[in-house]
C-alpha cells in the first residue's frame, strides 16, 4: 500500500515513480530522458514500436513541472482547476475518447486538481460553449477543431499561456494537407507564445529528422530532441499459403477462398485484429467468416471509418476489454489506443509498405517486451511476392519515408481565412509567422501575396472577379466581418475530401453509418446490399438518407467507398525486383517464393522472368483489342506517369487511341491496332530527354490534374460540403469541381491553384521524381520483348483491372465512327 | 447536322441550338447567364466570363443561320444574384448588336422566382405550349401538354458516355428525342450536365469537337 507520510512529502518523481508502480511497470530509460527534456524547455520528437509506452513520455513531462511547481497539496484546489497548460493533437477524433481515457489515469492516480476535456467534431455544443468561455488544463483536440478555436478571437489570450503542445501519431498527418494544416496552427501558437514546447509521437520513419523539422518548425529558439523509445520488439511473421497454389486464382482482390485457414487461425488464439484494405473487403470477409462459424455471431465484430460512431466505439470498448475472438478492420485501427489483449494480427492483402507492416504487427502482443504476431493472407499469388519482399526490407531496415508535401497554397489560403476571422492581421507579421513553417519556408513574395489576392477578391485579376469579397482590407490589415462569411468557413475547415455521404438508417431510426452517395442514388428498392455486417435492403431514399431494412438471402451488390489504393512504396518495389533477378535465377528464397515456383515457372515459359538488368515488355493480342504491357516494378503511381507519358509518345507519332491499366508491378497499354515495337523505339519511349514537356504535355492528354482540383477545389473554399444531412441550401451554389477546373482553365488560365493541382500531380500522383530515376534505371537495362502464347501470370492481373485513362491522337468522330462499325459487325455476327 | 423528327425539318447545331428554318427560329436551352456572379455574391471566387463566352456562341449561330428570332428555353438566369451590373450590361450588349432579333423565353425553375425583366432586353416572355405547327416549348420535360407531337425542352443537360469493347470516351453533351419530346443540351458555358441512359427507341446525337454525331447504336 501506497501512503504519503505527513513527515516525509512526497517528491514529484517518487509520486511518479508510485503511479508507475500501480501499473505494474517501471519507467524506461526514454520516458526519463523526455520528461527531463520536457522539463528543460525542449521540444522533441519521440519515436518507438507501438505500445511501448509513448504517450506517457510524453505527458509526464507536464504532470512532473506542474508537480515541481506545486509542491504543497494543500494548495491544490480541485474546484479551481490550473487554466490551460497543455494542447494534445490526435488525428483521429475517434481516438480522442480513449485517448482521454489513458491521459486521465495518472491525473486520478496522483490526484491532481487538473480538468482534462477533449474537443472534436463529435463534443457536445454545450461543451464547446463552456470551453470557449474558459479551457480545461489540458485539452484533447483534432488538427480541423484546433483551426476552428482559431477563429475565436477571445481564445487567443488563453492560447499565449500553453506551455506545450503535444502531438500524437505524427507520423500519420506528416506528408498530408492536414500535417500542414497542423503546421501552420503550431506556429501560429509558437507566435503567441515563443517558450512553448511542440512535441510529436511518432512510428519509426525513413526520414525522422524532416518528420521533426516539419513539427518544431524552420526556427526553433530552444533545443530540439530526436528521442529513441523503445525498439527491440520481437516479431514474428508468417504467410498463410494455400495448399494448392495452382488452383489459387493469378489476380483478383477477394482471395476468400483462404477463409478455412484464417479461421483456424483465429481459433488458435483468444482475440485477433484482421485487417483488410479496403471498407468493402472487410464487409465480404466479416460476412464469409460468420458463413464458416455462425456460433461466432457476437463474438466478432466488424470496425471501418463509415460505421456509425457508437458502433465503433463499442467495438473498442470490447476489444480492450477482450471480450471479442476478432474484429476485421480497416486502417481505422491501424492508430493509437492500447488493445493489450489482441494477440495475433491477421493481414489481408499486400500491406504495401514495410512500415506500415511493422507497424500493423504492433497491434499485436501490445506490451513492450511481448512478441508481435502477424499472418498475412494473400488475396492472390503474386502477393506472396510482396511479402517475400517486405520481410527483406523489414530485415534490411528499409522503411519508407513519408515525404513532404512543398507550400500548397489551398491549405494557406484556408489558412488566412482562418486567421482573418480569429482577430485578423497584419501580413508582414503573418507572412514571417507563415514562413517559419516548414512547409511554407520558401514561399516567395508573389506566392504570399497570390494568396492574399485570392482571398480579398477572388484571384490576381483585376477585372475577373467583381462582387467577390470574402476577406476585407485596411492598408496591410485583413479581417473578416460578414457573419455569413465566417459561419460557412467555420463549416468548411479541414483539408479532407469525402465523397458527398449519406447517412444509412433503418425505418425505425437506428443509424448504421454512411455511404457515398453515388453509391446509394444507383440502388433500386429492394436491392439487397453487405452493410455494417448486416444484409439489408433499399426501402427509400429521404431528404439525403437512406433508409433500409434487414434482409435475407445474398447480396446483390457491397458498397464501394472512395478512398485511395496504397500504391507499393519505393523501398518495397526494390526489393520486389531483387526478388524476381533472384527467381530468374532459380535462387528461390523463403516459404513465400517457393511457393510460387509453379506459377514463375509458367511465366519463364511462356515470357521470362526479368533479371535486375532487363525490361520486360509483353505484346499480345486479345479479344479487346492489341495490349502491350511493360514491367517496371515502380509502384502504381510512377507507373500511371509512365504509362500516360508512354502512350502520348507513342501516339505523337501515329494516329491511335490509348486505354491504359497500371498496378504496382506494370502498365498495359491497349489499342485498337497494332504497334510495331523493336527494341530501339522502346528505348526512345524511357528517353529523359524533353522529359518535363512530355509528362506536362501527356497529363493535359488525361484528367489527372482535373481530378486532382478536387481537393484543391474544397480546401480552397470553392467547394463547400458540409456534413452529411445538411446540405439541403445552396443548390444553386453547386458545381462540380471539374466544372469549376473547366472554367479557370478557359477565363483566368494563370489561377495559381491550377498550377498547384498540376504540380500536386506530378509531386505526388506521380512522383515524378521517382519516375525520373526509374527512366534512368530503364534505360540502363535490357530491353526483352516477348510476344508470349498467352497472357502470362505477370500481365493477367493488369488485363482485368479496370482501364482508366485514355491518351489518343485520333478525333472523336474517328473514335464514334470505330464504335459505330464495332457495334455493326456485333450485330452481324449475332444474326449469323 | 440536318434531322427530321416527325413532319419537323430541324437543323442541330454544335453550339447547342436547334434551329428551325421554317420559321426562322433558333432554340437553346438552360443559358444560365451570371451564374458565375451568383457563386461571387457568395464568395465562392469563380472568373468572369462565361456569360460573354455564351452570349458570343448564340450570336455565332444566329449570324450563320439568319434567325429572325430566339427562343429560350427556360434557365436564362442562374438566380436572383445573377443580374449583377455586369450582366445587365452584356446582355444590353447582346441586344444592341441583334435589334431586330426576336427573344422569347418560357420561364425555367431558376427564372421563376427573378420577377420582372428589365425592359431595355426587349425578352417576351411567352407561356410553355403551343409555338408553331403543333411544335410546342417548355421547360421541364415533364409537363407536356396533351396532343403534342415533339415538344423541345431543357432542364436535364443531357450528356451521354461512349464505351465499347475497346475504347470509351467521357460524357459529351448531347441532343435527346425521347417519348415526344426533343431535349436540349445546355448552352450556358459555366454548366454542368448529367448522363442519360437512351433507350433503344430513342434518338440522340452528341457534340463532339465541333461536330454534331448521332450516337453509336446497332443497326
Amino acid at each position: 500500500m501506497d501512503t504519503v507520510g505527513p513527515s516525509a512529502p512526497e517528491t514529484p518523481s517518487q509520486s511518479v515513480d508510485r503511479f508507475f508502480r500501480s501499473t505494474g511497470w517501471k519507467p524506461f530509460r526514454f520516458q526519463r530522458s523526455t520528461w527531463r527534456a520536457y522539463r528543460d524547455g525542449s521540444s522533441g520528437l519521440v519515436h518507438s514500436a507501438t505500445g511501448t509506452g509513448k504517450t506517457l513520455a510524453v505527458w509526464m513531462g507536464p504532470i512532473l513541472k506542474w508537480l515541481t511547481e506545486n509542491r504543497d497539496r494543500d494548495k491544490w484546489q480541485p474546484k479551481r482547476p490550473p487554466g490551460l497548460r497543455v494542447l494534445w493533437i490526435t488525428p483521429l477524433r475517434a481516438l480522442a475518447g480513449d485517448t482521454e481515457a489513458s491521459l486521465r489515469q495518472p491525473i486520478d492516480h496522483l490526484g491532481l486538481p487538473w480538468r482534462l476535456e477533449s474537443r472534436t467534431g463529435d463534443s457536445k455544443a454545450s461543451a464547446k460553449a463552456r470551453q470557449l468561455k474558459r479551457l480545461p488544463t489540458a485539452l484533447i483536440t483534432t488538427p480541423e477543431s484546433l483551426s476552428l478555436m482559431l477563429t475565436h478571437e477571445k481564445l487567443l489570450e488563453q492560447f499565449s499561456q500553453l506551455e506545450g503542445v503535444i502531438v500524437d501519431e505524427w507520423h500519420e498527418l506528416l506528408g498530408t494537407k492536414r500535417g500542414i494544416q497542423t503546421e501552420l496552427a503550431l506556429s501560429r501558437l509558437r507566435k503567441l507564445n515563443p517558450a512553448l514546447r511542440t512535441w510529436g509521437l511518432s512510428a519509426t520513419l525513413g526520414n525522422l529528422e524532416q518528420a521533426k523539422q516539419a513539427l518544431v518548425g524552420s526556427e526553433p529558439n530552444h533545443l530540439v530532441r530526436v528521442i529513441e523509445g523503445y525498439s527491440k520488439k520481437r516479431l514474428q511473421l508468417e504467410s498463410i499459403i494455400p495448399a494448392r497454389i495452382e488452383s489459387f486464382p493469378w489476380s483478383g482482390h477477394i482471395g476468400t477462398r483462404m477463409v478455412p485457414q484464417v479461421v483456424e487461425k483465429i481459433e488458435s488464439v483468444s482475440s485477433t485484429l484482421v485487417f483488410a484494405n479496403t471498407r468493402s473487403q472487410t464487409e465480404i470477409w466479416y460476412q464469409q467468416l460468420l458463413k464458416h462459424r455462425p456460433d461466432w455471431a457476437g463474438r466478432i465484430a466488424l470496425h471501418h471509418g463509415s460505421l456509425d460512431s457508437s458502433v465503433r466505439l463499442w467495438v473498442e470498448k470490447e476489444l480492450r476489454n477482450g471480450t471479442l475472438r476478432a474484429v476485421v478492420c480497416t486502417s481505422s485501427l491501424d492508430l493509437g489506443v492500447d488493445y493489450t489483449a489482441v494477440d495475433l494480427v491477421i493481414q489481408i492483402g499486400s500491406p504495401k509498405g514495410a512500415a506500415r507492416l511493422l507497424q500493423r504487427a504492433g497491434r499485436s502482443g501490445h506490451q513492450p517486451e511481448a512478441t508481435s504476431q502477424l499472418a498475412f493472407v494473400p488475396t492472390n499469388a503474386l502477393e506472396l511476392m510482396e511479402l517475400a519482399a517486405a520481410q527483406d526490407a523489414i530485415r534490411a531496415g528499409h522503411l519508407e519515408a513519408r515525404p513532404l508535401l512543398q507550400k500548397p497554397l489551398d491549405v494557406l489560403a484556408q489558412h488566412l481565412v482562418t486567421i482573418a476571422i480569429g482577430g485578423g492581421f497584419h501580413s508582414p507579421a503573418l507572412l514571417q509567422e507563415v514562413r517559419k513553417t516548414q512547409a511554407y519556408e520558401s514561399l516567395t513574395d508573389l506566392e504570399w501575396q497570390w494568396v492574399l489576392d485570392f482571398v480579398v477578391r477572388g484571384g490576381d485579376s483585376l477585372d475577373a472577379y467583381p462582387e467577390f469579397k470574402r476577406v476585407e482590407h485596411k492598408d496591410d490589415f485583413y479581417q473578416i466581418t460578414q457573419r455569413r462569411v465566417r459561419t460557412t468557413h467555420r463549416m468548411n475547415i479541414g483539408t479532407i475530401v469525402s465523397d458527398a455521404a449519406m447517412h444509412v438508417k433503418y425505418m425505425k431510426g437506428k443509424t448504421l453509418g454512411t455511404a457515398e452517395e453515388s453509391f446509394l442514388s444507383r440502388l433500386k428498392p429492394g436491392e439487397k446490399f453487405l452493410f455494417a455486417g448486416r444484409l439489408v435492403e433499399m426501402v427509400c431514399v429521404r431528404d439525403n438518407v437512406a433508409y433500409v431494412k434487414r434482409s435475407k438471402g445474398t447480396p446483390d451488390t457491397v458498397p464501394r467507398w472512395m478512398g485511395g489504393r496504397m500504391p507499393l512504396s519505393s523501398e518495397l518495389s526494390s526489393a520486389l525486383r531483387q526478388k524476381l533477378h533472384e527467381a530468374s535465377h532459380k535462387k528461390l528464397v523463403g516459404r513465400e517464393m517457393k511457393a510460387l515456383k509453379s506459377l514463375l515457372e509458367i511465366q519463364q515459359r511462356w515470357s521470362i522472368i526479368p533479371r535486375a538488368d532487363q525490361f520486360l515488355i509483353e505484346q499480345i493480342k486479345t479479344r479487346t483489342g492489341y495490349q502491350i504491357f511493360l514491367f517496371p516494378f515502380e509502384g502504381r503511381l510512377v507507373h500511371e506517369g509512365l504509362a500516360a507519358l508512354i502512350a502520348y509518345r507513342i501516339s505523337r507519332n501515329c494516329k491511335t487511341t490509348f486505354s491504359m491499366a497500371c498496378n504496382d508491378y506494370g502498365i498495359v497499354l491497349q489499342s485498337p491496332s497494332k504497334t510495331n515495337i523493336d527494341p530501339k523505339t522502346a528505348m526512345d519511349w524511357f528517353s529523359t530527354e524533353n522529359l518535363m514537356a512530355d509528362i506536362l504535355e501527356s497529363m493535359n492528354c488525361t484528367e489527372m490534374a482535373k481530378r486532382q482540383f478536387r481537393q484543391v477545389a474544397r480546401i480552397a473554399g470553392l467547394i463547400q460540403q458540409g456534413l452529411p444531412g445538411s446540405r439541403k441550401n445552396a443548390r444553386q451554389l453547386q458545381a462540380s469541381s471539374n466544372l469549376f477546373f473547366d472554367v479557370f482553365c478557359e477565363y483566368d488560365p494563370s489561377n495559381l491553384l491550377l498550377e498547384q493541382s498540376r504540380r500536386e500531380v506530378l509531386d505526388q500522383q506521380l512522383e515524378a521524381s521517382r519516375m525520373h530515376s526509374a527512366m534512368e534505371r530503364i534505360n540502363q537495362s535490357q530491353i526483352m520483348l516477348e510476344e508470349p502464347p498467352q497472357v502470362t501470370p505477370l500481365a493477367f492481373p493488369l488485363l482485368v483491372d479496370k482501364l482508366r485513362e485514355r491518351v489518343s491522337s485520333e478525333t472523336l468522330a474517328d473514335r464514334i465512327a470505330r464504335m459505330q462499325k464495332q457495334l455493326e459487325s456485333a450485330a452481324a455476327d449475332i444474326e449469323k | 447536322m440536318k434531322i427530321r423528327l416527325l413532319n419537323y425539318e430541324l437543323e442541330l447545331l454544335p453550339e447547342k441550338g436547334v434551329y428551325w428554318s421554317q420559321h426562322h427560329t433558333l432554340f437553346v436551352a438552360d443559358t444560365h447567364f451570371g451564374k458565375e456572379a451568383t457563386f461571387r455574391f457568395h464568395n465562392i471566387p469563380v472568373p468572369e466570363g462565361s456569360t460573354n463566352g455564351t452570349l458570343r456562341a448564340i450570336t455565332r449561330m444566329v449570324r450563320q443561320t439568319n434567325a429572325e428570332s430566339l427562343v429560350i428555353l427556360g434557365d436564362m438566369f442562374h438566380a436572383r444574384s445573377s443580374l449583377s451590373t455586369k450582366t445587365h450590361q452584356q446582355l444590353l450588349g447582346f441586344r444592341q448588336q441583334h435589334p431586330q432579333l426576336k427573344i422569347k423565353l418560357v420561364l425555367g425553375n431558376h427564372d421563376r422566382p427573378l420577377g420582372t425583366l428589365p425592359a431595355s432586353w426587349e425578352v417576351d416572355v411567352v407561356p410553355m405550349g403551343e409555338f408553331a405547327d403543333g411544335l410546342a416549348i417548355g421547360h421541364e420535360p415533364d409537363n407536356i401538354p396533351k396532343h403534342v407531337a415533339l415538344m423541345l425542352c431543357g432542364h436535364i443537360h443531357p450528356a451521354v458516355r461512349l464505351i465499347s469493347v475497346v475504347d470509351r470516351i467521357n460524357r459529351l453533351p448531347c441532343f435527346w428525342w425521347h417519348k415526344k419530346r426533343l431535349i436540349l443540351p445546355a448552352i450556358g458555358g459555366f454548366t454542368g450536365c448529367s448522363t442519360i441512359k437512351p433507350t433503344p427507341t430513342d434518338g440522340v446525337w452528341v457534340i463532339a469537337e465541333g461536330k454534331v454525331i448521332a450516337y453509336p447504336r446497332r443497326k
